[in-house]
């Protein structure tokens, strides 16, 4: 089975016909604003992000969580001038834990695994650019029940719970 | 003495004491690690002895009194206490020229380019090296390297030359030629020659110390010290035939009428004094003359026969040979038999006394 | 077994070789980020190149003929980044010279950021490239050995006079080949760039970044930028290994022999 953490790439495999069926959502996932615990540039906003002397990073436009930023930006007509574009998530939000960054665009997943490293300040203009995950069960794959139990578990109730806990939302 | 030191290295167990007269030679002999090269470095100030002191014409080289003695430290640093050394292996400087390497002396003492070159050229031609002078060291042969290290040396106008067994790393070839060239140059210089050939002393030296165990057992001038030899290394090195006698159109006479046919690279003036000097690994004992080959044979009768190393030393009055103990007992050679000493020309080296 | 030590190295550089899209090659290194990132590369690479220079030779002389307490310690903490994963070396700047570092805090004060900036890219390259140089010069110091010039001196050379005329001019083809190996590796540093500068186009994406990114999305670009680094690689350690050579058999003809 394949799970991917945007429609992009699960489009591809479909488009090459290498899955079961059609896939399935099973969470989707937003940016928020990442900032150190102290919060040291004062961030309260989006807007905030474009103030002169924040240091802001980002994910690069190849990734996803870097195609989300770029919708954000547009969606709210606010332009960005970061002071990196990481080509992870992790990286950026490895940028703020270490306190080098004033602020970082990282999913809200990210923010509840870093604890009490970083603080996440709501992001409403997120709504535009939500990331999907989907799930499918491969073509060529030798356990197929498996793999079909697999996906019932992430889908029902009790993968969803999981997924919720997580900061994951409902597809 | 013009050149005086004391001076004491406690780790090596070196202490010796020594002067040296104004344009006088000493050689200084004896066995590996007695501290013949430690002198060379305290002087050159490579080394730093615990104690001691060292002048040259009144300007002090190294004043380091002992604890118990008052006084302040004085040391001179190796650049300005003009004691040009002459190592072992020529050492010149790959990256330079052989010119460029004889006037890093004068260009070092702050004289201009132009006039360092002029120097150099000057100092090549003084040990025939002129045409080699815009040669690479990586392409000149020992001998001729070890030539223009000479000519190095002597450039830098040291007041104390130092010369660390120079002829050791050559060939039997080039030696003879460059301890030619030594006694040339180093005749009224001030110099300090480590050495572990007799003929270096006999030829090069105005006076010899014998050096064992960091300490001077013996001091003289040369032929006395090697005429009668009182310390076991310097009895060991007296082993070198020496024959004196005049010069002939090839070689040497001797007061005995025995003529020795050997290599001389200077012309030699018949009637002239001369000396003739091979080692006795070089003479081969024989029952009967030997004849038709260029070879220097000479009746003698055997005085003594004497263990050395793993050789028989056969005496014969003044000269000796040695031979294997299994060739001795071969040709039943004992005291009182008549042989045929024969030595190669090749190996005889000819020197104007 | 030299050939399998040299098809070892080849066999994958043959491989990414055949993976190249050759229609689509010229444009994809001539892209405007490639161009930029290659630009970065070389003038980071330079200045780190030049730095090491500055800090090593220092460095190596006192490895080399100092003689004090502490100096084997010294000689394993310098070569510490050799053995190290860059990304450790990341941290390690991060934290020293980062905004909450040890030196950073007084240089936010003083005015100087380095975090984000093109000085932390030259700063990681040359913490990572620093022991090449050391290394290399430190064994030509070495087996130049000091009889050389103890024998300057006592020709009355001072102390400024040996290192100028007779120890820089002999270690001279080892401090060439130092000073090429720490601009290649300079050249390829990724880990620690990544983790303690950042990656912004034209300020720190360096071409290694540049790489990684692109694989992200265009495998043909990531290819092709890698046979990209792999020639400029090939041509600055090719071009200084010959330069340098006569002057290395020319070095090693006097000391070779000795005590």
């Amino acid at each position: 089975m394949f799970a991917s953490a945007d429609t992009k790439n699960m489009a591809k495999l479909s488009g090459a016909s290498l899955i079961e069926g059609s896939p399935r959502d099973f969470a989707t996932n937003v940016l928020t604003i990442a900032v150190p615990p102290a919060n040291p540039a004062s961030i309260g906003s989006f807007a905030d992000l474009a103030k002169p002397g924040v240091k802001v990073v980002i994910c690069a436009s190849q990734v996803p969580c870097g195609a989300a930023a770029q919708t954000v930006q547009k969606a709210s007509g606010i332009t960005l001038q970061p002071v990196s574009e990481e080509s992870s998530v992790t990286d950026v939000l490895g940028k703020v834990t270490s306190g080098e960054a004033d602020a970082g665009l990282v999913y809200v997943t990210d923010v509840k695994t870093a604890g009490d490293k970083v603080r996440g300040i709501p992001l409403p203009e997120s709504a535009r650019a939500v990331n999907t995950y989907p799930i499918a069960a491969v073509r060529t794959s030798r356990n197929k029940d498996l793999s079909a139990a697999f996906i019932a578990a992430v889908t029902g109730s009790e993968g969803r719970k999981v997924l919720l806990d997580a900061g994951f939302g409902a597809p | 003495m013009t050149f005086r030191m004391d001076a004491a290295v406690a780790a090596r167990g070196f202490e010796v004491s020594l002067g040296l007269g104004a344009g006088e030679t000493l050689a200084v002999l004896g066995p590996n690690g007695a501290g013949k090269s430690t002198l060379l470095a305290v002087v050159a100030g490579l080394l730093r002895p615990d104690t001691g002191r060292a002048e040259v014409d009144g300007r002090i080289l190294f004043d380091l009194p002992s604890a118990s003695r008052n006084g302040t430290a004085g040391w001179t640093a190796p650049h300005r206490r003009g004691t040009a050394l002459l190592a072992q292996e020529p050492l010149l400087f790959p990256h330079l020229s052989a010119l460029e390497n004889v006037a890093f002396g004068p260009r070092s003492a702050g004289v201009p380019k132009r006039a360092a070159r002029e120097a150099a050229l000057r100092w090549l031609a003084e040990v025939d090296a002129e045409d080699l002078a815009s040669r690479r060291p990586g392409e000149l042969s020992g001998g001729q390297a070890q030539r223009v290290a000479v000519a190095r040396a002597l450039a830098a106008g040291p007041d104390v030359l130092l010369l660390d067994e120079p002829m050791a790393a050559l060939d039997i070839h080039a030696a003879p030629l460059l301890r030619r060239l030594l006694k040339r140059v180093l005749a009224g210089r001030r110099a300090i020659i480590v050495t572990h050939d007799v003929l270096d002393a006999y030829m090069l030296a105005d006076r010899v110390i014998v050096m064992e165990d960091g300490r001077i057992t013996e001091e003289g001038p040369t032929r006395e010290v090697l005429r009668r030899p009182r310390s076991s290394f310097a009895a060991g090195l007296a082993g070198l035939n020496l024959v004196t006698g005049s010069a002939t159109a090839a070689g040497i006479r001797s007061a005995e009428g025995l003529e020795f046919t050997g290599q001389h690279d200077v012309p030699l003036i018949p009637g002239q004094a001369g000396v003739a000097a091979f080692p006795p690994s070089a003479v081969s004992v024989f029952l009967s003359e030997a004849h038709g080959s260029p070879r220097n044979s000479f009746p003698v009768t055997i005085t003594d026969l004497e263990s050395h190393g793993d050789q028989i030393r056969i005496r014969a009055g003044e000269l000796s040979a040695d031979v294997t103990p299994a060739a001795s007992g071969d040709l039943g050679l004992v005291p009182g038999l008549g042989v045929y000493f024969v030595v190669k020309a090749a190996a005889v080296s000819i020197y104007p006394a | 077994m030299a050939a399998v030590g040299a098809l070892f190295v080849l066999l994958p550089l043959a491989a990414m070789v055949a993976k190249v899209n050759w229609p689509q090659f010229l444009p994809l290194v001539t892209s405007e980020a490639s161009l930029t990132a290659l630009g970065l590369s070389l003038r980071t690479a330079a200045a780190s190149t030049l730095l090491c220079v500055l800090l090593g030779v220092p460095l190596a002389l006192v490895l080399a003929r100092g003689r004090f307490r502490g100096q084997s310690l010294l000689r394993s903490f310098v070569l510490l980044p050799l053995v190290l994963p860059p990304v450790v070396g990341g941290i390690a700047l991060l934290y020293t010279f980062g905004r909450q570092g040890l030196l950073g805090r007084s240089l936010e004060v003083a005015g100087i950021q380095i975090a984000f900036s093109t000085t932390a890219v030259v700063l990681a390259q040359t913490f990572v490239a620093l022991p090449f140089l050391v290394v290399s010069l430190e064994g030509a110091l070495r087996s130049a050995g000091s009889r050389y010039e103890a024998l300057a001196a006592t020709l009355g050379a001072r102390p400024t006079t040996v290192l100028r005329r007779v120890t820089v001019p002999l270690v001279l083809p080892g401090l060439a080949s130092g000073t090429v190996l720490s601009f290649a590796r300079s050249l390829g540093e990724f880990g620690a760039t990544l983790t303690f500068a950042g990656s912004l186009q034209g300020v720190t994406r360096t071409l290694p970044l540049e790489i990684y990114l692109q694989r992200e999305t265009d495998a043909d670009a990531a290819v092709a930028l890698s046979l990209l680094l792999v020639a400029v690689a090939v041509i600055v350690v090719g071009l200084s290994y010959r330069r340098s050579a006569p002057a290395r058999i020319r070095g090693s003809a006097g000391p070779g022999t000795g005590a």
